[in-house]
């Protein structure tokens, strides 16, 4: 009896929980029906929303203004015109009349002249249209601070990177007058040797007569320059031609310099120019002025120089050798009478003459300078092959059946000396020795 | 004609050779309904002078104190050869929604992102939650515009070969979803899916992303809606075959119920 009650009450037990789950099963899944009803809505509403492309379009408008704003670099305030090449350095003109296409022409100029690695160790080449008091030209090597920032509105505007570096800077100076790549070639070429010069040959310092150029170059110890005095410009600038790191950086030009800076230029004698020879006049030139002291050898006539130069880049140029032959000078006085209707003119000049030794290929020029005090070479007359080697110099004249005509130097008063280049078509530039006169 | 120079001895020419930056962009929604986003920025500056050491210290210094100031906290890591930093910025919010609107206005923050342009949406249904995030970023658009060009050529050398062995990427993470559409490579780690977009430092990169998450009560749950909806479907399967099997049950023991009531009853008369 006991066992029969235990089980109709584990049985009222099963029945009741049976139908307890029962109910709770079969509200459940009603409840499931009905989520997995709102699960088909959501996802048929969510197919719908991506279906029909939604957009919310947001443009960093900020962030586009900052890619329109000037480039950043500090650049002095009277820079007007700039042209960043993307190797070597950033040219820069604060004047109108070397804007950035006639930048990009300097630039593919600078180029031309032979250069290695120390090429991107020049910053800047700054042409500044005013005249410098003392200078055509200067090379400054200084310790520049370089900035570099990112501009963008994400980017807080005082993050940058200063780099520090000793960097080269070329100022030409006179821009307004100077204004095309022919009339600044050779100055740039002369300042890009002190860059070169500098950079692997020795330092502004004693230390420089020790060096292996200057050893080459043998200036004459009790001539030669090297540290320039900081308190007497007018020493520095009467000795210019003595200082070693000038020297160098002519014969940078002579030696290495561009085919532009190498350009001959046509110098007229008096004569030519009574007879209307169209002026060319430029002071600089390697067929007149090589370098800037001619007491001493040129750089092609110093033995083991352009080996020397070439060893510290890569080139394919190789030296023609010349062989040196003299030039013989010859100085004569001459007189022409010219009668006038009241009275008379007699024009004394002089015929200066010099043998063509290297052919005709070669170009002279005859140059002059005071022996007494030498300060610079004057070109006076280039001789080319189809021409004469003959130059005037004093009071030249000569007359038609109306006029007389005649123009006078003045050259021939004082001691001069005369010297006469000679430019093979390589570049090879030897010079004859000197030949002094007395004028008075 | 005279030229004058003034020339300072040359000293050597200071070597400064590249560091390379790892950049990752991370931004997105966790399941607790926050937005984020957070710029990890490692840098290796084992090639680096001191000098240059110095300014790129003090450049990410400047960097980070300024994302401070816009809310974002930090942590920085600094040895001799290394910066590890991490720059998070963080919001919290009641529901999805709302936590991508944050994001979106993370994103669409030009003093806090690096992106061009965002096209950002989102709609909350009762069981799902449907996204779409397109966006660009030009670095090399802003590498171009930092005018390395007018650098010397060295500092400009030196720099672009920094960048170019750089690395950044850009990923969205939101918690467990489908993603419907991508460009980047999706990830699916402990709950949240992680879409990485690589972010090319030469040309424009885009990135692009349609997902939909299956939410339950305002949280995000496992699973797409489909199978969630098998699964139900499961379920519902499941108890009517227990309903079945309890109903049997119930006939059955009530039947027994009744049969040993009758048992009982007989034998009580029996006993009687």
């Amino acid at each position: 009896m006991k066992n029969i009650k235990k089980l109709k009450t584990i049985a009222i037990v099963i029945v009741l929980c049976g139908i307890g789950f029962i109910f709770y099963a079969t509200i459940h899944s009603q409840n499931l029906i009905k989520k997995i009803e709102q699960q088909k809505l959501s996802a048929n509403n969510i197919d719908n929303y991506l279906n029909s492309i939604p957009t919310s379009s947001y443009i960093n408008t900020e962030a586009e203004e900052s890619f329109l704003l000037p480039n950043y670099q500090d650049l002095e305030d009277d820079i007007k015109h700039t042209y960043y090449p993307s190797v070597g350095p950033t040219m820069l003109s604060n004047t109108d009349q070397w804007d950035q296409t006639k930048l990009k022409a300097l630039y593919e100029e600078l180029m031309q002249n032979q250069h290695g690695e120390e090429m991107n160790s020049l910053y800047k080449v700054y042409v500044h249209g005013e005249a410098s008091q003392n200078a055509a030209a200067d090379h400054l090597n200084s310790n520049e601070k370089i900035d570099f920032k990112i501009v963008f509105p994400a980017i807080p505007d005082s993050c940058k990177i200063q780099f520090k570096q000793v960097m080269g800077t070329i100022n030409l100076y006179d821009g307004n007058q100077y204004t095309t790549i022919d009339s600044m070639a050779f100055v740039l070429s002369h300042e890009y040797g002190h860059h070169y010069t500098f950079y692997y040959m020795f330092d502004d310092d004693t230390t420089a007569l020790e060096s292996e150029y200057a050893k080459l170059r043998q200036i004459p110890e009790d001539k030669v320059e090297i540290v320039r005095s900081a308190i007497d410009d007018d020493y520095y600038i009467n000795n210019h031609h003595w200082y070693l790191q000038e020297i160098a950086a002519d014969d940078y030009v002579q030696l290495m310099g561009s085919p532009t800076a190498k350009k001959i230029i046509n110098y007229s004698d008096i004569n030519d120019i009574l007879h209307g020879a169209s002026s060319e006049w430029t002071y600089y030139s390697i067929n007149g002025t090589p370098q800037e002291n001619f007491l001493i050898q040129l750089a092609y006539e110093t033995e083991g120089l352009y080996d020397y130069y070439y060893s510290f880049i890569d080139s394919n140029l190789a030296m023609t050798t010349h062989q040196k032959i003299p030039i013989t000078i010859t100085i004569q006085r001459k007189s022409k009478y010219h009668e006038l209707i009241n009275g008379s003119l007699t024009c004394i000049y002089y015929e200066i003459t010099w043998d063509k030794v290297y052919g005709e290929d070669v170009v002279y020029t005859l140059v002059y300078y005071d022996p007494d005090n030498y300060d610079y070479v004057m070109p006076l007359k280039t001789v080319y092959s189809n021409q004469s080697a003959l130059a005037y110099i004093g009071h030249v004249s000569y007359e038609t059946s109306m006029y007389i005509y005649s123009q006078n130097d003045e050259l021939a008063t004082g001691k001069k000396t005369f010297v006469v280049t000679a430019t093979f078509p390589d570049g090879t530039i030897y010079k004859s020795d000197p030949v002094e006169y007395n004028f008075d | 004609m005279k030229r004058k120079i003034r020339v300072l001895s040359l000293l050597c020419m200071m070597v400064i050779l590249c560091g390379c930056m790892k950049l990752n962009v991370d931004c997105g929604i966790k399941k607790d309904h926050s937005a984020y986003l957070t710029y990890t920025i490692e840098l290796d500056m084992k090639e680096l002078s001191n000098d240059l050491k110095r300014e790129v210290v003090s450049y990410f210094k400047e960097f980070t104190n300024r994302y401070e100031e816009y809310g974002f906290t930090s942590v920085t890591k600094n040895t001799d050869d290394s910066i590890d930093i991490v720059l998070t910025y963080q919001k919290s919010a009641s529901n999805y929604e709302e936590a991508y609107e944050n994001l979106k206005t993370m994103l669409n923050n030009p003093k806090i992102s690096f992106l061009m342009s965002t096209d950002m949406t989102t709609v909350v249904e009762e069981y799902e939650q449907g996204f779409t995030f397109n966006a660009d970023i030009d670095v090399s658009k802003i590498i171009e515009t930092s005018y390395l060009n007018t650098l010397p050529y060295n500092i400009n050398n030196m720099i672009s070969d920094g960048i170019a062995k750089s690395e950044i990427n850009f990923s969205l993470s939101l918690p467990q979803s489908t993603i419907v559409e991508t460009n980047g490579d999706i990830q699916n780690v402990l709950g949240t899916t992680k879409i990485v977009f690589p972010v090319s430092l030469n040309e424009e990169s885009s990135f692009n992303l349609i997902a939909r998450m299956s939410i339950d009560n305002n949280k995000a749950v496992n699973g797409d809606i489909n199978s969630l909806t098998i699964k139900n479907k499961q379920i519902i399967s499941l108890y009517k075959t227990l309903i079945i099997v309890a109903t049997t049950l119930v006939v059955v023991v009530s039947i027994g119920f009744v049969y040993l009531t009758i048992k009982q009853k007989k034998d009580k008369r029996k006993k009687a």
